[in-house]
């Protein structure tokens, strides 16, 4: 593996996101949503940042579950990779996430457009 | 405006009666005298439970019993755990309250609009409003039902949760609904169905309580389908041969190629669109969709019992909610537990249909068809 340092330039804030959605009220399973950071506007980006920060995604258990799921709501599976190897996966029920976590996942989720 | 008529409601109650006693104390229901208020032979548990989700003629009955045997006995714990919550409110009365999250999603947000209060120049609101009132008429009327507890509980609605939410979720406590994201979806408070499904996952909450995971959670899920679909049809005045069968007709964006969420009708063929994919509804046993996603397909495999619904409908004719609306009812109400299953649902529902139309009546018989026609009997 690569290290940032062997690569000089490195951002250490560019990120490789993968999203999927399942449940809702609808049932749909749309196309996962896969962003990188790096080709995002650097706001956008920043904001991203921010929230995996907020988040502290890194430091999420793997599963995040409700112990009683609500009707409708959404699940997500969020990995999240980081330029230098720092890889971490998340799979959780939304009404089992806490604030950061959902302002994360709903972000990631309207990048949709942008990818 | 009560569909039953007043005569056929309370032999419909008395039928109800029986049934409960039978199965709740094994006491052969001959032995009891429906109408006498002093039927002290009936547990206290029982009438508690009669006077809280019996039907509204028979609910009135278990609280006098209920009222008489305190004074003959002077037992107030009898009545301890009834009290106010159960007739603060009037039977009839509704207490709807919505509000407006501004795109935020700490709930429940600021309040807009209040029972009784006039418009308000947000569609979102009025629709939340109206659609709610609607479904809690409808339980009440058609099924003598107060509010989504049976009790008289508050109509809670938040609506523009957080920006462009494609989804609208009942949390236990209240209704939430997006705004949608104007590509894939119109907002979310748009189809009375919808609301009428959040709802009725109030009342299974209450009642079966059903578990949102795999068979339990895809019947949780039918029966929203099946009374959000009543709701608009008894709305609308519609026979069974007359509705749509859809369940969130016109909530897709334009470009969508697609009529609505789901079809009872033809479970699998809502739907078909380059961009959000084909409506995966199975509508019998051999295509059951097995898989982790979605709580185990609680919104793909409800097209079998939905359809069941649909097939017991159409084969008695007239209003949906008339006949095979109050089996799927009493069997919500009375005769599921919170891990059933599609077999459970079918013999609930046949034992259902045979008390409330008898032992092996055309009603029973289309029952028994349906399900064995999804391939669960």
């Amino acid at each position: 593996m690569r290290d940032g340092a062997a690569l000089g330039a490195f951002d250490v804030s560019n990120m490789r996101l993968k999203l999927i959605r399942t449940g809702g009220v609808a049932g749909l399973a749309p196309p996962p949503v896969v962003v990188d950071t790096a080709a995002l506007p650097e706001k956008e980006a920043q904001r991203v940042a921010a929230l995996v920060a907020e988040a502290r995604f890194f430091h999420l258990p793997a599963v995040v579950r409700s112990r009683k799921p609500q009707p409708d709501r959404f699940q997500y599976s969020l990995v999240i990779e980081q330029e230098g190897g720092r890889r971490h996966a998340v799979r959780c029920d939304e009404e089992a996430a806490s604030g950061a976590l959902c302002r994360l996942l709903h972000a990631v989720q309207t990048l949709k457009n942008l990818t | 405006m009560n569909p039953f008529g007043k005569l056929s409601l309370e032999r419909k109650s008395e039928i109800t009666l029986k049934d409960v006693i039978m199965k709740k104390s094994h006491v052969a229901p001959c032995s009891i005298p429906v109408g006498c208020p002093v039927c002290t032979i009936i547990p206290s548990h029982m009438l508690r439970h009669l006077s809280r989700h019996g039907p509204a003629a028979l609910r009135e009955k278990a609280w006098q019993t209920l009222q008489h045997s305190e004074r003959l006995r002077g037992q107030r714990d009898v009545l301890a755990g009834l009290g106010a919550g159960r007739w603060g409110v009037s039977p009839g009365s509704k207490r709807r309250t919505i509000y407006d999250l501004s795109h935020d999603t700490v709930l429940p947000g600021k309040r807009v609009r209040g029972e009784g209060d006039a418009k308000s120049r947000d569609v979102h609101v009025n629709e939340a409003y109206d659609h709610s009132g609607v479904t809690a008429d409808f339980f009440r009327q058609v099924f003598g039902r107060n509010s989504v507890d049976d009790q008289g509980m508050r109509l809670d609605s938040s609506v523009h949760y957080y920006t462009d939410f494609d989804n609208a979720f009942w949390n236990g406590a209240q209704m939430v609904y997006g705004d949608g994201d104007g590509v894939v979806f119109q907002r979310f408070t748009k189809c009375l169905d919808i609301i009428g499904h959040e709802l009725t996952h109030g009342v299974t909450q209450y009642e079966a309580g059903l578990a949102y995971q795999g068979q339990s959670g895809a019947l949780n899920e039918s029966f929203s389908d099946v009374f959000g679909s009543m709701v608009k049809q008894w709305k609308k005045k519609q026979t069974v041969a007359g509705a749509d069968w859809w369940i969130g007709e016109g909530l897709f964006a334009r470009g969508v190629r697609g009529d609505a969420l789901r079809s009872l009708k033809a479970p699998g063929t809502a739907y078909d669109d380059p961009q959000i994919g084909r409506d995966p509804q199975p509508a019998h046993m051999r295509d059951y969709v097995k898989g982790g996603a979605d709580h185990g397909g609680v919104h793909t495999n409800s097209g079998i019992p939905n359809h069941a619904f649909y097939l017991v409908a159409t084969a008695l004719g007239g209003h949906s909610w008339e006949k095979a609306g109050k089996i799927w009812y009493d069997t919500l109400c009375a005769v599921l537990r919170p891990h059933a299953t599609f077999a459970d649902a079918a013999r609930g529902t046949l034992r259902s249909a045979g008390i409330l139309y008898g032992s092996a009546s055309r009603e029973q018989d289309a029952v028994k068809s349906a399900w064995q026609q999804v391939g669960v009997l």
